[in-house]
This record gives structure tokens, sequence and C-alpha cells, in this order.
């Protein structure tokens, strides 16, 4: 698998008399994967993400994404064309007076001409299907709407990789299960790249790969179900389990065996009916 | 909330609603040098032909033409009065002992009262018919040229836009606001002046604080997309200069020329 980016013993913090915000932390990303970093707040999550677009740069260590080094000076521009994120608050990061001018943003930075502009602002809203939209002010659209919004005016750019940096924690249930399709289609049928930085375990094990973070290390990394088995630990850190993962640890509790982790509602369902069943 | 409307934009599709933004300030801005042209009844008269010819065409009803005049009612009335009792020309009209009213004056409060009358009435046909954004962008490129001597008119027209952006978001914060500091008791609307000040305070606190919070998350946000200032930057917003765009210019040519040769 390529590598995309790869973080290489980085330790930072904010400022010189503060304690570090993270502390050696390596890991690698691969091209076309559904990666997840949870972590309780200040596990230095967010602060992880920031770095991987050059919006902070390591104190110790390097990023690399696509070979550019977020040191140099020169890259910093060709990364964050690689690297979109979509922020917590919907509203804070609408720039534009409406959907079309926020679209265009990135596009505009860039310096395209105003036709190809046309052009790729009506391709990437009709992928977060938002195009009947466009004349719309951001006031009159919901959360779920302004992420969406958000994500097409990263696609805009076609970056390589897109970091939802706890990008549904503000949204209802329907907004969050809206934002989550709408990256799970485009990681399938254009093979993006998601990191998605989140304390939702429900959500982080639907991700193809998993990486824990806590007191601004990287204390467990793998498949969810892998991770997924050391529940305790999770639990300790602060994170809360999936519900149907919990309800499968207090039936074993009370001395229920199960032959797998149920990680979604779907796999629960099917091995409580099964529990029993002899066929 | 959902309807509000910045600035006093009112939509619509007339003539003057679809000219370019650029022509429309460039003819508010000569509008206010030559309307100092006029000096006798005849160019005051083509002024206003003028002025309700822009109106008429602009279709908009003429509340909203009133709503813009009304808080400067007074001034105008103020001015006329002044001109009536202070300017002391041409025959005496009327003899209060201490108040003489000449006709000479009568005749200047006339005249400047109708200049400030028309110059309103241009000016809010801007806002009128323009939307803020389109103004905004208006300027920018009007200004365009004085980058050159480092007048940082992109940075400002950015300013204006996020600036429009943020009005419903901030107002909807403040609702939110008063209404949880009036769940713990809070009074805004009633008690006395004074009080009422005071209860102001913990409404812009909180406000401040957050936009200050909005501002830090949106330059954020701004940088990962990759800005950088207005240099090399391209704009998805286009003005076209139409023959609409040359023929006001035409009627204002004419204008001009009428004036200067009708003015004494």
């Amino acid at each position: 698998m390529e590598e995309l980016i790869t973080v290489q013993d980085v330790s930072f913090r904010y400022q010189e008399d503060q304690p570090h915000v993270l502390h050696g932390v390596s890991l690698s990303v691969y091209k076309g994967e559904w990666l997840a970093i949870v972590g309780h707040n200040g596990s230095g999550k967010s602060t992880l993400a920031k770095l991987l677009n050059g919006l902070q740069l390591p104190e110790k260590g390097d990023v690399l994404v696509e070979g550019y080094n977020s040191r140099d000076e020169e890259s910093i521009w060709e990364i964050r064309r690689r690297v979109g994120i979509v922020f917590q608050n919907p509203d804070n990061q609408f720039v534009g007076t409406s959907v079309r001018d926020d679209v265009a943003f990135g596009l505009e930075n860039s310096g395209m001409a105003r036709e190809l502009m046309l052009e790729r602002i009506n391709e990437s809203v009709q992928k977060v299907r938002m195009e009947d939209y466009l004349d719309q002010e951001p006031h009159r659209l919901s959360g779920g709407q302004k992420q969406r919004v958000a994500i097409a005016g990263i696609i805009a750019l076609r970056p390589s990789i897109v970091i939802l940096d706890e990008a549904t924690s503000m949204l209802d249930p329907a907004g969050r299960k809206e934002v989550i399709q709408t990256m799970r289609k485009l990681k399938e049928e254009e093979g993006m790249t998601v990191i998605s930085i989140t304390h939702d375990l429900e959500e982080a094990a639907q991700a193809d790969r998993l990486v824990v973070m806590n007191a601004g290390e990287v204390i467990d990394e793998g498949l969810p179900a892998e991770v997924f088995k050391k529940g305790d630990m999770l639990e300790q850190i602060g994170l809360d389990l999936p519900f149907p993962l919990q309800v499968q640890r207090a039936l074993s509790e009370r001395g229920y065996d199960f032959s797998r982790l149920t990680l979604s509602q779907k796999e629960l369902v099917n091995e409580l009916w099964t529990l029993q069943s002899k066929i | 909330m959902q309807n509000i409307i910045i600035g006093q934009y009112v939509p619509g599709q007339s003539f003057i609603h679809k000219l370019d933004p650029r022509a429309k300030l460039l003819t508010a801005f000569l509008f206010v040098i030559i309307v100092f042209l006029a000096n006798n009844w005849i160019t005051y008269a083509l002024f206003g032909a003028f002025t309700l010819l822009a109106i008429f065409v602009s279709k908009l009803p003429l509340r909203y033409i009133y709503n813009g005049l009304k808080p400067i009612l007074l001034v105008i009335i103020l001015t006329f009065l002044l001109h009536v009792f202070l300017t002391k020309e041409g025959p005496l009209l009327l003899d209060w002992g201490f108040l003489k009213v000449y006709e000479g004056g009568v005749e200047q409060g006339i005249f400047i009262s109708l200049r400030l009358l028309f110059l309103i009435m241009i000016t809010s046909l801007l806002t009128l018919t323009t939307t803020p954004i389109d103004i905004t962008v208006g300027i920018e490129t009007l200004l365009g040229p004085m980058k050159k001597i480092g007048l940082p008119v992109h940075e400002f027209a950015l300013m204006m836009s996020i600036a429009l952006r943020f009005i419903p978001t901030l107002l909807e914060e403040t609702e939110k606001i008063m209404k949880a500091q009036s769940a713990r008791g809070a009074q805004f609307s009633s008690g006395p002046m004074k009080e009422r000040l005071k209860s102001i305070v913990p409404l812009l606190v909180p406000l401040f604080v957050s936009a200050f919070k909005r501002a830090e998350d949106l330059a954020m946000a701004m940088e990962a997309r990759g800005y950088r200032g207005g240099e090399g930057r391209t704009s998805i917003r286009l003005l076209k200069w139409s023959g609409k765009d040359t023929t006001l210019f035409v009627i204002l040519l004419l204008l001009c020329v009428s004036l200067l040769l009708l003015r004494s």
C-alpha cells in the first residue's frame, strides 16, 4: 500500500514554557484507507490534525505528505492543497456569503481561472448533493448541510486526503449520518483517503484502521476489531465504548459467551438471535 | 430570524437592479458632484426629473424611498429654515421684527433642501437595488488600481464580505444569549434606562468572547484552505459591463452637458 502521510517521531508544544501536547508520535496513513484517530479531549488528536496540513509545525521530528516536508516553506502550499480539513464548528469555517462563494474560496486562493472554477464547483456540490442550494446563504442551512458544503469546498481542490476533525461532534444524529455517508461515498467512489478524528467510538468502529491516542502519545493502533478487544483500556482513557459492545460486555459478565466482538447493532442482533440457536 | 435581509436591498428585476454595481457606484458618486452644478430653477427641475425617472424605472415601492428619507427629514427641514431666516437677499417678504424673511432666502432654502433630497434618493436607490456583496465587489474592482499605491483593497473587501456573512450568525447568537440571560431573570425591555443599559453588559461580554473564538476558528479554516492574501487570487464573482451600463453613462453625460448650458 502506498504511504501518503508519514509522521516521524513528532513532538510539539504550543509555547516554550508549556508542556508538550505531542510526545514522539509516529504513524503512517495509507492511500484509500479510512483511518480513525480516537482519544479523549486533550489527547492531542486535534493538534495532530493541524500538524498534518502544516497549520502547525513540529518542534521535533518530521511530517511528510506525499514526500513534501511541512518544514519547507515552499512545500506548505503543496501540502495544504493535498490535505483538506473539515473542522468542528460548521459556522466558523463557512467563509463565503453563499454556498457557491464558499466552495469557490479554496479555488480562488489557488488562482484558478473562473471557467474551470465553475466546472469544479458544480462537480463537487453534486458529489455532496448540495447542487440545489448553490445560491443559499449559510444561515439558511442546517449544520449537516454546512459541513457537506465544507466537504465540497475541499474536494473541489482535488486533495488526496480529507481530515474530519471532530466534524460531526456538533451535529444532530441526522446531520452526523449525512456527513459520514457523504464521506463514505467519496471514499468508495473516488478512492479518497479519510482521516477521521473523533471521540465517538461508534463512528470509529466503522473505520478501516484505528489509532488510539492518550496524553499526546499513540498508545494503540490496529484493526477496530483488534483494538476493541482492549475495552478496559479504552474506558480507562475516558472513551465511551459503542453501545452494542457495552451490551455484549455486560452480557459476557453474566456468563453469556459470544464468538466475536459486536461493534454494530446489526452484529449484536445477529449474535443474540443465534446465541441459543442450535441450528 | 430566517428572513432577515442584510442592508436595505429589495430584490427585483428592473433595469436599475440589473445594472453593473460599478456603473451604479460611479453614477452615485458623479451625481453627488454634479448636483452642485445646479443653481437655478431649470437645473433643479432637470435633477428632479432625473431622480424621479430613476425611481420610476427601479419599480421600487415608494415607501422604501420614504423610509430612506425619514431619518434625515428633520435635517432637511432644519436646513430649509436656517436658509429662510438667515439669508438676506432680494426683496423683503415678511417682517416680524426680529425675524425677517427675504425672497432669496426662500429660494436658497428650497434649492438646498432639494439638493439634499436628490442626494439621499439617489444613494438610497443604490443600496436598495444592489446587494451589499455586489457593492463590495464593485468597490473592490473600482479601487483595484489603488493596490499599486499600497491600499489594502482586497483585505478591505474580504473584511466586508466576512462581516456581511457573519451578521446573521451573530444576530442568532445574540438572541440565544438573550434567552439564556432572560431565563436567569435578566430584563432587557423594562425598567429605567440606566438599568436597561446595565443589562446589556451581560449580553455583550459573551457575544464578544464568542466572536473572538469564531474569528480564530475562521482564520484557521481559511489558512487550511490555502488562503495567503490577495496576491495571485482569482474571483468567482464576475462583473459584466453591458450596453445598459453604457446607456446610463450616456444619459449622465447628457445631463452634465445640459446642466452646464442651463446653469446661470
